[in-house]
């Protein structure tokens, strides 16, 4: 048998599709019969790496080629990752064109450089998208200078999602029936923006990372709608030092009767809880990912450590520059008072100065 | 659990005797089975497949049928258990691909194409994709005897087109 030429097109699509895109367009120069054939592939990995240096114009002509090359041939995975300034423009295309041909699952990771990638609306409707991910600088493409929208989110199939938007006037329709996991990073035009339907629509969500200080503002000043989280397991906030907005918190963990881990990124006296939680605060693992060992820090660690009363494991990432500054660190968390089943693991990351 | 054994014929008149739940696995036999094309005594002849690849398929249908099992019983296993397993399949499903040779693999991926197996055809497709990966045309043309149809002219063309995943 003459080897690989023995196979059906469909079945050496269906190898090329195991293949990050960059590595399987480097089979089109077999011989012509794969020239194109690895175009055809629902599954398509568009990872231009971490270099931010140089022009994406050889990115931007690659990824329209292949999108113009495969033709309808349905699309049901996209990733599109690229450092460089690509132009808001091409983004916006690609979203139209994968919109088109049946995407359920799209995660764009690029930079906005001057202005935000504007998703088309329809995203937000589309009934059979299961994960969209648009991280940073995204915002939906509203009709120009309507300051007054309001946006459908409308999207029962969805499971993973990350979204990032100034919030409309309201959201007439939210549908988030299959929600599981969200990360948001949203932020409120004072005095209009009303994101009460999109909060509600949250209720089914068993992890939730909210990825900015803006987002916390957002979740206090509508901290009355925010509905039981009943299935909610896992915590992420983001915290910041300049004026974050910590007074939501201890609503969200009020609202959350099965939260079992919860994670604190940044800087960590930046949550100030001085609001009792209920004692039934279920929470069993609590995660540091930015200890500097400060005074506050240390005192909030000694807050969280009393009054989360169920916790069996605090695991602190910790940041010292010598090994005087480790020992006081370890030091110091050891002798926080706690339950005695409640375990603390400290890791060191070198400071960068 | 019911042990039906059916048997199975290969192209070049090998027997085999296998499990129901195993031999499930291929929908076009699972299809030959609902609709009851089966006869208790008589083997299903499978005309491209032949006896050695057929083993092959057979001991991959053996393997995994164990797992599917499982599922219902494992919802309760803890995360360590689950991982443990899945990397138990995972090594026995890497040992079972090194075992053969890139002749056998493609054989084999024909006849879980006819066979329709659709966990065993993405095994046998990522392990070929693997050898593929971070080798120059020229090497990949040697491994799978592709000849080249190009002219240099054409072949600078397509390095032009496709120039972001050549630099």
């Amino acid at each position: 048998m003459d080897r690989i030429n023995g196979l059906s097109d469909e079945i050496i699509c269906h190898i090329l599709s195991f293949l990050a895109t960059k590595e399987s367009a480097l089979t089109s120069l077999l011989s012509k019969r794969w020239r194109n054939l690895f175009t055809f592939t629902p599954n398509l990995h568009l990872d231009d790496g971490d270099d931010e240096l140089g022009c994406a114009q050889s990115f931007i002509d690659f990824v329209d080629r292949v999108l113009a090359v495969s033709g309808n041939f349905p699309i049901r995975k996209i990733s599109i990752k690229c450092r460089k300034s690509i132009g808001s423009g091409h983004v916006t295309r690609w979203m139209n064109e994968v919109l088109k041909r049946g995407v359920t699952h799209l995660v764009i990771d690029v930079i906005a450089h001057e202005e935000a990638f504007l998703v088309p609306l329809e995203m937000f409707t589309c009934d059979t998208i299961v994960e969209l991910k648009l991280a940073r600088g995204f915002e939906a493409m509203i009709p120009d200078d309507d300051h007054f929208w309001d946006m459908a989110f409308d999207t029962p199939s969805l499971v993973y999602l990350e979204y990032t938007d100034l919030v409309p006037r309201e959201y007439p329709v939210v549908n988030l029936e299959s929600l599981v996991e969200a990360k948001l990073d949203l932020s409120l035009y004072t005095g209009i923006s009303n994101p009460t339907n999109l909060i509600k629509g949250l209720r089914n969500v068993q992890v939730l990372e909210l990825s900015s200080d803006r987002t916390s503002k957002m979740f206090y000043e509508f901290r009355e709608v925010i509905p039981v989280l009943s299935k909610l397991f896992h915590l992420s906030i983001t915290t910041d030092l300049g004026h974050y907005y910590w007074k939501y918190f201890p609503i969200l963990l009020e609202k959350s009767p099965s939260l079992h881990t919860l994670v604190i990124k940044g800087p960590l006296h930046a949550v100030k809880c001085e609001r009792q939680y209920g004692l039934s605060c279920p929470v069993k693992v609590l995660k540091i990912t930015k200890y500097g060992g400060k005074i506050e820090e240390l005192k909030q660690m000694k807050h969280f450590l009393e009054k989360l009363s169920c916790l069996e494991l605090v695991k602190v990432r910790a940041c010292a520059i010598n090994d005087m500054e480790k020992f006081q660190i370890t030091k110091d968390l050891q002798m926080v008072f706690r339950s005695s089943k409640c375990n603390i693991q400290i890791k060191f990351c070198e400071k960068t100065k | 659990m019911s042990s039906n054994m059916i048997m199975l014929k290969s192209s070049d008149g090998a027997s085999f005797e296998i499990e129901e739940a195993a031999a499930r696995k291929s929908k076009i036999i699972a299809n030959m089975i609902e609709v009851e094309c089966v006869d208790e005594d008589k083997a299903i002849p499978l005309q491209n497949v032949t006896g050695n690849i057929l083993a092959l398929v057979i001991e991959y249908c053996n393997k995994h049928i164990v797992d599917d099992d499982d599922d219902v019983a494992t919802e309760e296993a803890s995360e360590e258990e689950e991982e443990a397993k899945k990397k138990k399949v995972d090594d026995w499903e890497a040992e079972f691909m090194n075992s053969m040779s890139l002749e056998t693999m493609f054989e084999l991926l024909l006849a879980a194409n006819y066979l329709n197996i659709k966990s065993l055809i993405d095994l046998v497709c990522q392990t070929i994709a693997n050898n593929i990966k971070d080798k120059t045309p020229e090497e990949v043309r040697k491994i799978f005897s592709i000849e080249n149809d190009f002219t240099p002219e054409e072949e600078e063309e397509i390095r032009k087109e496709n120039a972001w995943a050549f630099g």
